[in-house]
């Protein structure tokens, strides 16, 4: 499992910075989101959208106390993509979400070392015993992924996203992986 | 976990705290987003859109280094509306923007906050021009628009809320010695 080191303002991986979102991630935000690549997270969709809904990413930090991470890589200083937990009205739990913001990111470890470190944040440090991840079964990559942290189909969890599928993830999954 | 957080200032005026939004005033913001006083801002909107938005609009402050206040009563602390700075990357120029929740309407709220926003626009981030937005038939922000000294500008056509009226404010070197009617 990758160390992860908690400093201020964020979680240090091997290759990557994870922090609360600030200014410098819109751009690579709002392209992804503007781009086929959202399919599974309400893209494509307009710059002023775009803007709006990672502000919301944001905002959400302050009226639940916890939010989605940027992803930062650290020798690049580029947005790579968000991880945590994504916690909208309209769902009964938060939901342990994670993207990368363009194709080249993928096949590389960094969503699996991302939410290796925020699972280990936020079960070791933050006391949850469990979160779970809505999948969509046409994303084989995070549905991959979910297995791989450990996390098993839950299918008694009430699905706010139509279609998806349920991953738990608990703290003894990732190291039964 | 959440020092890396731009602080939000607090503005204080005669009646009013102008404060950073938080959880305990989304009840009071949901309502009037699912009322149909909302129709102005684009609503009516459910429970899980107007939390979308109030965290859309607490995350600008993050993004802008600057925003919209919750303002709160003075004396009582209750939420009244919602005033401030926005500036999307939809929006033609940044606006002081205004909701007044139905409870605290008809006392001149939204004119003291939107004041406040003006004043801070102008004197803490140095803008020397500052516009709002009004849909065409919103009677009541467009007077208050022209109760603050604004002059309609121009028309925008946004792509979701269509036509709006673009109302100028009074610049920067004029704004001490502006008196509202």
């Amino acid at each position: 499992m990758t160390a992860a080191s908690l400093h201020k303002g964020g979680l240090d991986t091997a290759r990557l910075i994870l922090r609360v979102p600030n200014a410098s991630d819109v751009d690579a935000m709002v392209a992804f989101f503007g781009s086929d690549h959202a399919r599974f997270y309400s893209g494509p969709m307009s710059v002023g959208d775009a803007w709006r809904k990672f502000a919301g990413y944001v905002g959400q930090w302050t009226l639940s106390g916890y939010g989605m991470f940027s992803i930062e890589h650290r020798d690049t200083g580029a947005t790579i993509g968000m991880a945590g937990p994504f916690h909208p009205a309209d769902f009964p739990e938060p939901e342990m979400s994670w993207l990368l913001t363009e194709p080249k990111y993928e096949g590389q470890g960094f969503a699996s070392e991302a939410c290796t470190a925020i699972l280990t944040h936020l079960f070791d440090d933050l006391g949850w015993s469990q979160v779970v991840s809505y999948i969509d079964p046409d994303n084989h990559a995070s549905r991959a992924l979910a297995l791989r942290l450990g996390a098993v189909e839950d299918p008694a969890a009430v699905v706010p996203l139509p279609g998806c599928v349920a991953y738990r993830h608990r703290p003894g999954g990732m190291h039964a992986s | 976990m959440t020092a890396a957080l731009t602080a939000i200032p607090t503005l204080e005026t005669e009646r009013l705290v102008l404060r950073a939004p938080q959880m305990s005033d989304f009840e009071a913001y949901a309502a009037f987003c699912a009322s149909d006083r909302s129709t102005g801002v684009g609503g009516p909107y459910s429970a899980a859109q107007s939390f979308s938005r109030l965290a859309a609009l607490i995350g600008h402050w993050q993004l802008r280094g600057y925003g919209r206040w919750t303002v709160a009563d003075r004396t009582s602390g209750a939420p009244l509306g919602v005033v401030g700075l926005m500036f999307p990357p939809d929006w033609p120029e940044p606006e002081i923007a205004w909701t007044v929740f139905g409870t605290a309407e008809g006392r001149g709220i939204a004119l003291e906050a939107a004041l406040a926003s003006r004043a801070y626009a102008y004197d803490v981030r140095g803008w020397e021009t500052v516009i709002s937005c009004t849909m065409p038939g919103n009677d009541r922000s467009i007077a208050l628009a022209k109760r603050m000294g604004a002059t309609l500008d121009r028309t925008f056509n946004h792509p979701d809320y269509g036509e709006l009226l673009v109302w100028r404010h009074v610049p920067n070197a004029d704004a001490r010695a502006e008196v509202p009617a």
